[in-house]
């Protein structure tokens, strides 16, 4: 049997769209919580795969982002169950970072990277999500509530916490 | 893209307010502590650091987006709605024939002709040892109850997950070291050095109980078997006892060349030939053996009479199991580019040697000649794991200090990780101990490993 979505103009170009706009933020997303860069780039791939195959089933009942991040957010725990323990990644692709001619910088700018995931991995596994749906899924507070199942208030006041703890370990660490 | 009503957004809420711009969220309340807004900036500003792999975006944008579309005309799908085969057979015969297919297939990769590979499983860190200059190698008694490691010439006895709960430490003038055990968990060897050389000696252990390992090793010690001497100029190390627990193989350096001997309780050690480590096979039948030579330390495959010996290649630190997998260490050097010149030749680059746990199988050691004859160019061993290293601070170190000094010439940084190694040990029937110097500390890390018998088709 054919899926007559295949060849459903509007359903490729609609998957066109989410590709181009979204592929960054997921992959940066992944690359930022899981430790093997090359581990993140084949849940990135597992993500658009799983986005193509179910495209047909997304009715625009919650917004894109929603319904990715949710495929994201699914592959990314199922991967970390498998794995047994959960790690913030390390990126080891620092040559790509240092090609736009001021490399010293943007190492310097990976090693503040590097302390804030250390510090993140010392928070609770949902002020971990919250911070990382936030700010580098970039998603708003209601569609990060719809990705974890919680709600708006709740991640609001997660978010506050998190940040609160977050700026306590880095002032404890600073001196 | 085209097909402005298809677009993202319009007609739904879908977008993401850019950061920076139309946030409403806690962080910028009005009154709000700012030093959460200063962390919530920097933040934001540091997402922009994770790279984003761009090959990955075009190559699967053109496999998801390219390969669809009408040119798409079958896919290999079994018709539910037919219920016949492909050729026209009857339903229950296609069934019928891939039963059979799949039998064979699982004949094939769990019989008797299935080849044998390994999976690399988790690692986990033992414990971290300040140790001084000599090396921390671990010992683990059969059922891995217990891991005894030397330190400071004493023995320190661990648990299975590193827990420390006693130690046995040697009277005045003495020093314990290379504690080695029997497979049958019956005995302990440990060379004992003190004002007239040094001595391998064997303590019986009647029973390993955690609770009483500690009294046990006491009491063995004062009724210790002397299995050989050494002058006080020969240092005695790596001991190593045959899978029947009856010969005990070491190494002797003297006048700084390493060679191998052989012992057993009431005869007098034979010398077997050069080299600094071994590793039995699990008959007893061949020893692997590192040896120095001139283009480095390399790994041969020497039988127990010493008639027939093969050549595996560069490796250090080799281990027999009993499913008949030799482990051991091998140098690799990979290079990395840190940052590159307008012309895009390379500035600052990184070379690192590491060390990797790589294996072959051989079998039991029977039929060994078999094996290598089969492979006359040498068997080519499969990767292991890498061992996890300590990466980034060093390299960003020097970059700081090159950016400090304004120097910009292209410049390499020559890390050896591999050196850190300082050695590997059995652990339990799945798994292997490693030990890492970590900066001044050591480290033992336990690497677990799986067999899977394949029908052949792995390849490293």
């Amino acid at each position: 049997m054919r899926d007559p979505c295949d060849t459903d103009p509007e359903k490729l170009v609609f998957f066109e769209d989410l590709y181009d706009q979204y592929f960054e933020r997921v992959n940066r997303y992944l690359r930022y919580r899981v430790t093997s860069v090359w581990d993140a780039d084949d849940l990135t791939a597992a993500v658009f795969t799983r986005a193509f195959e179910k495209r047909h089933h997304f009715r625009g009942e919650a917004p894109v982002a929603v319904w990715l991040f949710r495929i994201a957010h699914n592959i990314f725990v199922d991967y970390i169950r498998s794995k047994g323990r959960l790690t913030l990644s390390e990126p080891e692709n620092s040559a790509q970072a240092a090609e736009d001619g001021q490399p010293e910088e943007e190492l310097l700018r990976l090693e503040e990277l590097r302390q804030l995931r250390r510090l993140l991995e010392t928070l609770a596994p949902d002020y971990r999500d919250v911070i990382s749906l936030r700010y580098v899924g970039e998603l708003r507070f209601s569609q990060i509530g719809r990705v974890l199942d919680r709600t708006e208030a709740a991640v609001r006041m997660i978010h506050h916490r998190a940040l609160k703890a977050l700026r306590k370990k880095l002032c404890e660490e600073e001196g | 893209m085209s097909g402005e009503k298809n677009k993202l957004g319009a007609g739904e809420k879908n977008n993401v307010i850019p950061l920076g711009e139309g946030w409403h969220g806690t962080e910028s309340r009005p009154g709000e502590d700012t030093s959460l807004n200063d962390l919530v900036r920097h933040m934001r500003s540091l997402r922009d650091s994770i790279p984003v792999n761009q090959k990955l975006r075009r190559d699967l944008r053109a496999r998801l987006l390219e390969g669809v579309g009408p040119q798409t005309e079958e896919r290999p799908a079994f018709n539910y709605q037919e219920k016949r085969g492909p050729a026209g057979r009857p339903w229950w015969a296609a069934g019928l024939i891939a039963a059979a297919a799949l039998g064979i297939i699982i004949y094939i990769a769990l019989g008797p002709f299935g080849c044998r590979t390994l999976d690399g499983g988790q690692t986990a860190e033992v414990g971290r040892f300040w140790t001084g200059e000599a090396p921390l190698l671990p010992a683990v008694s059969p059922g891995d109850g217990v891991i005894v490691v030397e330190r400071g010439g004493a023995l320190l006895l661990l648990g299975r997950q590193g827990e420390q709960f006693s130690s046995v430490n040697p009277p005045p003038g003495v020093r314990y070291g290379s504690p080695c055990w029997s497979p049958d968990g019956k005995r302990l060897a440990l060379v004992r050095q003190g004002g007239s050389g040094w001595e391998i000696i064997s303590i019986e252990i009647p029973k390993v109980e955690v609770r009483d390992i500690q009294r046990t090793l006491e009491e063995g010690l004062e009724r210790a078997v002397v299995l050989a001497r050494s002058p006080a100029a020969s240092p005695v190390a790596h001991l190593s006892w045959s899978p029947g627990s009856d010969r005990i193989a070491y190494a002797v350096t003297e006048d700084s060349e390493n060679g191998i001997y052989l012992a057993a309780a009431g005869s007098e050690p034979v010398f077997f030939g050069p080299g600094a480590q071994v590793a039995w096979s699990p008959d007893g039948n061949w020893l692997a053996v590192e040896r120095e030579e001139a283009q480095g330390r390399s790994l041969r495959v020497v039988s127990i009479n010493g008639e027939a010996e093969y050549t595996l290649g560069q490796g250090t630190f080799p281990v027999w199991s009993e499913k008949g997998f030799l482990f051991f260490l091998q140098t690799s050097v990979r290079e990395k580019i840190l940052s590159y010149l307008p012309d895009g030749s390379p500035q600052f680059k990184v070379q690192i040697k590491t060390g990797e746990i790589r294996w072959v199988y051989l079998g039991s050691g029977k039929g060994l000649e078999k094996v290598f004859d089969r492979e006359p160019d040498g068997i080519e061993p499969r990767l292991l794991m890498t061992p996890d290293t300590p990466a980034g601070n060093v390299e960003l170190q020097w970059l700081k200090s090159l950016e400090l000094s304004g120097d910009r010439t292209p410049k390499t940084l020559y890390l050896d990780r591999a050196g850190e190694i300082e050695g590997l040990v059995p652990g339990d029937g799945s798994s292997l101990l490693l030990s890492r110097r970590d900066g001044g500390i050591v480290v033992i890390s336990r690497v677990g490993y799986s067999v899977r018998k394949t029908d052949g088709g792995d390849n490293q």
